[in-house]
């Protein structure tokens, strides 16, 4: 084995380090999909009720704020640029951009939990909660608490998801800068690369249905 | 030391081609083309998300098995949708063809002597008060004048005054609008 690539020895029961980075990313791919049924259950009822009540959402969209939207979905596009690098880096025993790589990812996340944080307490200040605590002054239509209902829980629901994601870069960027990735074994850069393009992928989802209705 | 440049480059190109879309989706939701903005948003979202899937996360040149497990996934909720949707939105109201009067008016006649929501209970007004705070209250000038029949009321809450432009309740069932009309009742004779 190359000990360049740090000390990490084949677990006993696969015959090759191949098989092992194989079989843990079908393991992967399979929690996406539980990921994908559990954030297309959400989308689901949107779907439903956006049939049921189409003024409705477009109302209560025009209360969201489309820069801070757009300007979050830069910001989750250019980390999962930077996280592809860095898996690209580390693959190849780059360790330095690798990490420098991570860090921009994960910073790129503190960023977008940030814009978030601003947007919640914005709309925790007027009162556009889910429904039961709903207390806006100025409804325009009665079944408007339940946009809120679904916004909150799908953003927030995502937002849960990238703060796993930062604390899993955090964790594979300190291994990382230990020097025990390189071109023999970088499971754990990958499978998180793979986690976060995900989270990626959903929001690119929930960015056009919440926020641009009409 | 051995990078290869032409991968960093693809991603390059890629991040450059979701940020366009990125702006370009914008831009397009600030126009009012109907139906047609919620389709060129979807398409432009499935192109940016394939582009993600298929690059960044290497499906492209990833194992079959993977490729087939990542795609039963949105098949999977293609037939969730599909089936509920179809549930929710064929469901017979009065405007499809599979719409028979005399098959709603036996249930709703059933409902109705079920319910026996005409007639006020203190309960009914008190749910009234809150349903009326939580929706209508915002609708009616401090002026206005409610007619002074529970089913006038009712017909109010129902239909709607276009003259004083208050609009219907009739998103909230039929108890809820009851439970409303008892309570501006109760507070008519006060």
């Amino acid at each position: 084995m190359n000990t360049q690539a740090g000390s990490h020895s084949v677990p006993h029961h696969f015959e090759t380090a191949q098989q092992a980075f194989e079989s843990a990313k079908l393991g992967m791919w399979l929690f996406l999909v539980t990921e994908i049924l559990l954030f297309g259950v959400l989308f689901c009822i949107y779907i439903m009720y956006r049939g049921l009540y189409p003024e409705m959402f477009h109302e209560a969209s025009l209360h969201l704020n489309r820069v801070m939207g757009a300007t979050n979905t830069a910001v989750l596009l250019i980390s999962s640029f930077t996280m592809a690098m860095a898996v690209h880096r580390a693959k190849h025993d780059d360790r330095v951009t690798a990490v420098r790589m991570l860090a921009i990812t994960f910073f790129c996340g503190v960023i977008f939990m940030t814009i978030k944080y601003f947007e919640y307490t914005h709309k925790i200040h007027e009162g556009l909660l889910p429904a039961g605590m709903f207390s806006y002054d100025h409804v325009t239509h009665v079944k408007m608490p339940l946009f809120f209902s679904l916004y909150f829980m799908m953003t927030g629901l995502h937002g849960i998801h990238v703060l796993v994601g930062m604390g899993l870069i955090l964790w594979v960027m300190v291994r990382c800068q230990r020097g025990a990735f390189g071109h023999a074994y970088s499971t754990p850069v990958e499978l998180t690369g793979i986690y976060w393009h995900l989270v990626d992928l959903i929001w690119i989802y929930l960015f056009p249905l919440l926020y641009l209705i009409g | 030391m051995f990078v290869s440049k032409s991968h960093e480059k693809k991603y390059a190109v890629i991040l450059i081609g979701l940020l366009c879309l990125t702006v370009m989706t914008v831009w397009v939701s600030y126009f009012d083309f109907g139906v047609l903005n919620i389709v060129v948003a979807m398409l432009v979202a499935t192109v940016k998300a394939t582009l993600v899937a298929l690059f960044f996360m290497h499906l492209y040149e990833d194992q079959r098995v993977n490729q087939v497990v990542f795609i039963s996934a949105f098949i999977f909720l293609a037939l969730l949708i599909l089936l509920i949707g179809s549930d929710l939105f064929f469901r017979p109201t009065p405007q499809s063809k599979y719409f028979h009067p005399e098959d709603v008016s036996k249930q709703f006649v059933e409902k109705k002597h079920s319910g026996n929501f005409e007639i006020p209970s203190q309960l009914l007004i008190e749910e009234g008060k809150n349903l009326f705070e939580r929706y209508c209250v915002a609708y009616f000038p401090s002026s206005y004048v409610f007619p002074r029949e529970r089913q006038k009321i009712y017909d109010l809450m129902t239909h709607g005054d276009s003259a004083s432009h208050i609009p219907s309740f009739s998103d909230l069932g039929e108890k809820e609008r009851w439970a409303i009309t008892h309570y501006l009742f109760s507070r008519l004779e006060k």
